[in-house]
């Protein structure tokens, strides 16, 4: 199941008639069983560079290699069936059944009727398409079930490539966001080497377990995970383009994990008048957290604590601590927290609930900036 | 599918107006005759189609002569339009040179047509050749107009999932253009049987028999009858083609007519 390694070297597209190629010399990589997001202003060359890779366009020049095979060792047929094709118009086949367009490529390779059909109810269930639904005309549903049968159907003989233009490019906004959840829960399943075209910055840094941002011409400028694509684009083309509020894009990205965490208002059950008052002023805060062999037992205030006793905290009445993160929370889920909670510092523990460090919103910031 | 029925019953209509003003001509025209012929020469003669034994055989022999020409002159017409229309798409430069010849077919009076073809030919062959003719126009201009109407996406779906051209004409192009070539044939089998009757004029029998005769004698009964079946003919073939489309073509939920 798992995907295969896509390779572009010296790739160039030049269209008769037109004065400059559509794709310059490209060299680009797309790992096994990763998304990579192809993006960039119209006139890139990202649909011409997708389709080069199951040749609807042949380039003029360059070597496409899959899992290592020079494409045109091939034949256009057998490759075109190895490889999974999904576009924004969706072109499934009006006067075909779902199922039975779900089982194009499959009864082209001559599969028998029982493992067709059970290929099928497969991936029906694999998209979300109802059984109920597999007997009916294409025009007779959603466009966004249309896409999932569209994606059905290019999964169909289990392709290791998977190759996306616009996928989601035609249906509407809120369709669009679960059809992008969806792709991403599927993807963690079959584990695809998928080439996506988007326009969309939003879906790219989301999607993308690399971004390939093209310039007119198709001039590869970066090529990075989302968050490397946000902190640190490569050039003014590549930071435009990724555009405004980038800070606020990597919050969806980047995690706790990637923070340098404060020991934070946190104290061992244990603890001495003495060090909760150091910790009470380094804090400025009204609260102490309370860890109990290591674990994130839970907070009290400073009013309800007879500091005059031998360990104060060891008789307090504990509450659960709301303000709570995982090291796999996003900064966004972190922000959220350190906005709506009580304080300005909300706590991270790891699965286990072992107290790791405190977050506030100078760590984040530092996060961001480093 | 209430698109079909509305095209059934304007059909089923115009078949009525034709036969009502069809009936207001016929008893204009018999009312110029004198009145003792106009006793004796009522509009329609019940008895000649139900008390004449030599009736239902002659009008069997007419109905199916009028059915061999019609049915084979559509059949060829078809095989030829296909092969024109492969041609059109295979050689995009063909395209003006077939339709402008298939139109200049078409406009030749058939009457003209019939004399020209039966100095070299048999009288039916010669009906044939005419009549398929007829259908060149039609039947390529709707296979060509199918397969062009295809949706590029489902023609880049098919190339992006590994269909070589011929499956993909097989498979996505042919039965997409269905609805539209099926039209063509409707359309061109009507027309044929209307044309049929012309070719009275070449001895070739068919329903058109008995209004030829019926003008002859002024026998308005003969009329009457030579033009219902002619009717009934073309509205059942008609309705026959359009039954065939919609089981041909269940996905297609709108009407192809036109």
């Amino acid at each position: 199941m798992t995907g295969t390694a896509i390779e572009l070297r010296g790739v160039t597209k030049s269209f008769p008639g037109a004065e400059r190629p559509a794709v310059a010399p490209l060299d680009l990589r797309m790992n096994a069983g990763e998304i990579t997001v192809l993006i960039g202003p119209s006139g890139c060359g990202k649909t011409t560079t997708l389709r080069m890779i199951n040749r609807l366009v042949n380039p003029t020049d360059g070597v496409i290699t899959i899992d290592g095979t020079d494409i045109r060792d091939r034949s256009l047929t057998e490759l075109r069936r190895g490889i999974g094709y999904v576009i924004q118009q969706i072109g499934l086949f009006p006067h075909r059944t779902i199922a039975q367009n779900i089982a194009t490529v499959p009864k082209l390779l001559g599969w028998d009727k029982a493992r067709t059909a059970q290929r099928v109810a497969e991936l029906a269930e694999l998209v979300g398409i109802d059984p109920s639904m597999l007997k009916r005309y294409p025009t007779e549903l959603s466009g966004g079930q249309q896409q999932r049968v569209g994606v059905a159907r290019a999964l169909a003989a289990d392709p290791p490539v998977l190759l996306m233009d616009e996928p989601f490019g035609a249906v509407d906004p809120i369709v669009r966001a679960h059809l992008q959840d969806e792709l991403l829960a599927l993807q963690s399943r079959v584990h695809k080497t998928i080439v996506l075209v988007t326009h969309d910055i939003d879906e790219a840094v989301l999607l993308g377990d690399r971004v390939a941002v093209l310039n007119v011409g198709g001039v590869l400028e970066q090529i990075a995970p989302p968050d490397e694509l946000l902190a640190h684009p490569a050039n003014d083309f590549v930071a435009s383009f990724v555009g405004d509020e980038r800070g606020i894009k990597r919050l969806s990205l980047a995690t706790v994990a990637e923070l340098e965490l404060e020991p934070g208002p946190v104290l061992d059950g244990g603890a001495t008048a003495t060090e909760i008052g150091a910790v009470l002023e380094a804090s400025g805060l009204d609260w102490v957290g309370v860890t109990e062999s290591g674990r994130l037992a839970g907070w009290t205030p400073v009013d309800a604590i007879d500091l005059a006793a031998a360990s104060p905290l060891a008789g307090a009445e504990l509450q659960p601590v709301v303000a709570q993160l995982q090291p796999s929370s996003t900064l966004r889920a972190a922000l959220e927290l350190i906005l709506t909670a009580r304080s300005s510092t909300a706590l991270v523990t790891d699965a286990a609930g072992a107290y790791l460090g405190s977050v506030t919103l100078e760590t984040i910031r530092a996060g961001l900036a480093s | 599918m209430s698109t079909r029925r509305k095209v059934t019953l304007v059909t089923l209509a115009v078949a009525l107006v034709a036969l009502v003003a069809f009936g207001i001509w016929a008893v204009g025209r018999i009312s110029e005759l004198d009145e003792a012929t106009q006793a004796t020469n009522p509009l329609f003669r019940w008895e000649y189609l139900f008390k004449r034994d030599r009736t239902p055989g002659e009008l069997w022999e007419a109905t199916r002569q009028h059915l061999e020409l019609t049915i084979v002159s559509v059949a060829i017409g078809t095989v030829l339009s296909a092969v024109l229309a492969a041609l059109i798409l295979r050689f995009h430069w063909l395209r003006g040179i077939v339709f402008t010849f298939a139109g200049f077919l078409y406009t030749i009076p058939s009457l003209a047509l019939f004399a020209v073809l039966v100095t070299y030919n048999t009288n039916w062959t010669a009906a044939v050749i005419a009549l398929t003719s007829y259908t060149l126009l039609i039947i390529t201009r709707n296979i060509v107009a199918g397969i062009d109407g295809v949706p590029q996406a489902a023609l880049d779906a098919a190339d992006g999932l590994g269909m070589s051209r011929i499956q993909r004409l097989r498979k996505v192009e042919v039965p997409l253009a269905m609805p539209v070539i099926l039209t063509g044939v409707r359309v061109a089998t009507v027309t044929i049987v209307g044309l049929v009757g012309i070719s009275v004029v070449i001895q070739l029998g068919g329903l058109a028999t008995y209004i030829f005769d019926g003008f002859k004698r002024t026998y308005s009964t003969v009329l009457v009858l030579g033009t219902v079946a002619m009717v009934l003919l073309a509205v059942s073939l008609d309705l026959l083609l359009r039954g065939v489309e919609r089981l041909a073509t269940p996905w297609a939920r709108r009407s192809a007519a036109r």
